[in-house]
């Protein structure tokens, strides 16, 4: 589904000393299927953007397009469209609650009212997404650790089959063979089920290497969008926002300075860079 | 500030949640044996659920060892007495800065910890006012610490410690659920407060803190592993690795580059060392 913000605003606590304009004039489109990366600094409106797509806010003004779907102020009954939205909150591990591991997975699947076969199937398949070995199914996800309770929950979540996926900061507080495993989770769930999936994220690297179109915010504007090689070749705009570049691109800047034929920063895996400068050392010797 | 010879000793240190149940070899942390000098600035890294954390809270009390003695100065941890002496001694920052703020604004909260050691209010109002000027907070007293930014609540609870005028402050991933900016704020105050002459001691999984410090401790499956100089660490840094810790992305290119048959054999320290090495393989050509 094609996803439009179409001039919308948010205040909290309208009318109200506490009255806080949290997104303003919100102009942006997010095409079906692709791998979206909201950057921002804390406080930059981009949970507040993703709390509308989810359809758990609605906007002061201004229309969400979501597919056939338009949410405006005054805009009712959303269930039907939430269980098209699946939402990975940050540190989502909060908010386990059932006795199993398999359990608390096959929640969301109950809820859309899938049959007991079609849960198992899910709970299953959910956990292997996730890396989740099956005989923790009957564990309590209480007894688990705590890189182990965040894949439970996004299990949970990924069981749902949503059409739209949303994810809070995922890797926070997760070291980083952690980290490293849920981005390459995330990037074969997209590229399977070809979900439209939003990621929010203050780490410049997760949104390169992952995202084909990167939103900038600030003080509750988009104040860029584009590809990530669009978004990073502008590092003081990015400095002012409070934001950095990714590590691999600060560094093939710190190279080009002696360069005559610069690095191209459009590289983004290491990977890539190290190719390019064996290419470069061959050609020479 | 006293200067003895040996702030920190650890000696036979052996820790538990319910030593009675597990066995010995899955203790949360095993033979641990270190000691730490006054004025050092100590990087402590290792993945989720090493102990690392666990490490942290035996160091000022809040957990005892199951076997072994952590002293702080004169006072062991072990004894009623030691325990009052050492939780004024060791101020502790934890990762979520929201879980440390109690009063509704910035003043009352600084002064939180004085009031329950019974400061009188003619010593208090100073010690606030330094507290809040060492970290960048003045002009902010008579605000509500709930609309503060991540990195500036971050501060606050840092206020809140060094009020308190503890020898040593260690933080338990301080600066993981900051932006870049946050973090960026939170680590200068942490180098300041090291050349203030307070002992630093720094919990994290980021590689890129860890050469920060002047010393580096990698704990992992439950043991001390490593305990080096960070410039010596820079170049076994590969050793990161097995421990699931991040490794510095010019090792990982220097890595890559090997397995190509670029060979850089030279020590390399820092990251600008790498591109000067870099830099000669290919304008040697």
């Amino acid at each position: 589904m094609e996803i439009s913000f179409q001039d919308i605003t948010y205040t909290y606590s309208t009318g109200t000393p506490f009255e806080h304009r949290a997104l303003q004039n919100i102009h942006v489109q997010f095409n079906q299927g692709s791998y979206v990366a909201v950057i921002g600094k804390t406080g930059s409106g981009k949970s507040t953007l993703v709390q509308l797509l989810a359809g758990l806010l609605l906007p002061t003004s201004g229309v969400l397009q979501v597919g056939d779907t338009r949410i405006h102020s005054r805009s009712k009954k959303l269930g039907e469209y939430r269980k098209k939205v699946g939402v990975v909150f940050q540190y989502p591990e909060h908010q386990l609650f059932e006795e199993t591991v398999a359990k608390d997975i096959a929640f969301g699947p109950k809820n859309l009212g899938c049959d007991v076969a079609e849960i198992e199937h899910r709970v299953v398949e959910a956990m292997s997404w996730v890396g989740l070995s099956p005989d923790l199914r009957d564990r309590s996800p209480f007894e688990l650790s705590g890189g182990q309770m965040r894949r439970v929950a996004i299990a949970g979540v990924l069981a749902m089959r949503p059409d739209i996926l949303i994810l809070d900061e995922p890797t926070a507080g997760l070291d980083y063979l952690g980290q490293r495993d849920l981005l390459s989770i995330l990037k074969r769930f997209h590229q399977h089920f070809g979900c439209t999936v939003v990621h929010v994220t203050h780490n410049m690297n997760e949104a390169a290497e992952l995202a084909e179109q990167i939103v900038l915010m600030s003080d509750g504007k988009v104040i860029s969008t584009g590809k990530p090689v669009e978004i990073f070749r502008n590092l003081p705009y990015l400095q002012v926002s409070g934001l950095d570049v990714p590590d691999v691109t600060k560094w093939i800047m710190s190279l080009n300075q002696n360069l005559s034929t610069p690095v191209s920063t459009e590289i983004y895996e290491l990977s890539a860079l190290a190719d390019e400068l064996i290419h470069r050392w061959r050609r020479g010797s | 500030m006293k200067h003895t010879k040996s702030l920190i000793e650890l000696s036979g240190v052996w820790f538990d949640y319910h030593p009675d149940r597990q066995m010995k070899e899955q203790w949360a942390l095993q033979d641990i044996n270190l000691t730490i000098q006054s004025g050092e600035y100590v990087v402590v890294m290792g993945p989720n659920g090493s102990g690392k954390s666990t490490f942290a809270r035996l160091l000022n009390g809040l957990f005892i060892p199951t076997e072994g003695e952590v002293r702080v100065g004169d006072f062991s941890t072990s004894d009623d007495l030691g325990q009052f002496h050492i939780r004024r001694k060791v101020g502790m920052v934890f990762q979520n800065p929201d879980n440390q703020i109690v009063a509704t604004t910035v003043r009352d909260d600084v002064a939180f910890g004085l009031e329950n050691l019974g400061v009188p209010r003619e010593e208090m109002i100073p010690r606030i006012e330094q507290a809040l000027e060492v970290v960048g907070l003045v002009g902010f007293e008579n605000r509500e610490p709930a609309h503060l930014s991540g990195g500036q609540k971050q501060r606050l609870a840092i206020a809140g410690v060094i009020a308190m005028n503890p020898d040593i402050i260690v933080f338990d991933e301080s600066t993981s659920m900051l932006d870049p900016q946050g973090r960026e704020e939170v680590r200068e105050l942490m180098k300041e407060l090291h050349q203030q002459g307070h002992t630093v001691i720094h919990i994290t999984h980021s590689a890129q803190e860890a050469f920060l410090a002047e010393r580096v401790i990698v704990i992992a499956h439950h043991r001390l592993q490593l305990d080096c100089p960070s410039k010596d660490l820079y170049n076994q840094s590969h050793l990161l690795e097995q421990w699931g810790l991040e490794v510095p992305l010019p090792i990982r290119l220097r890595a890559l580059l090997k397995d190509q048959g670029l060979e850089i054999n030279e020590p390399i320290g820092n990251s600008d060392e790498m591109v000067a090495q870099i830099w000669r393989y290919l304008s040697k050509t």
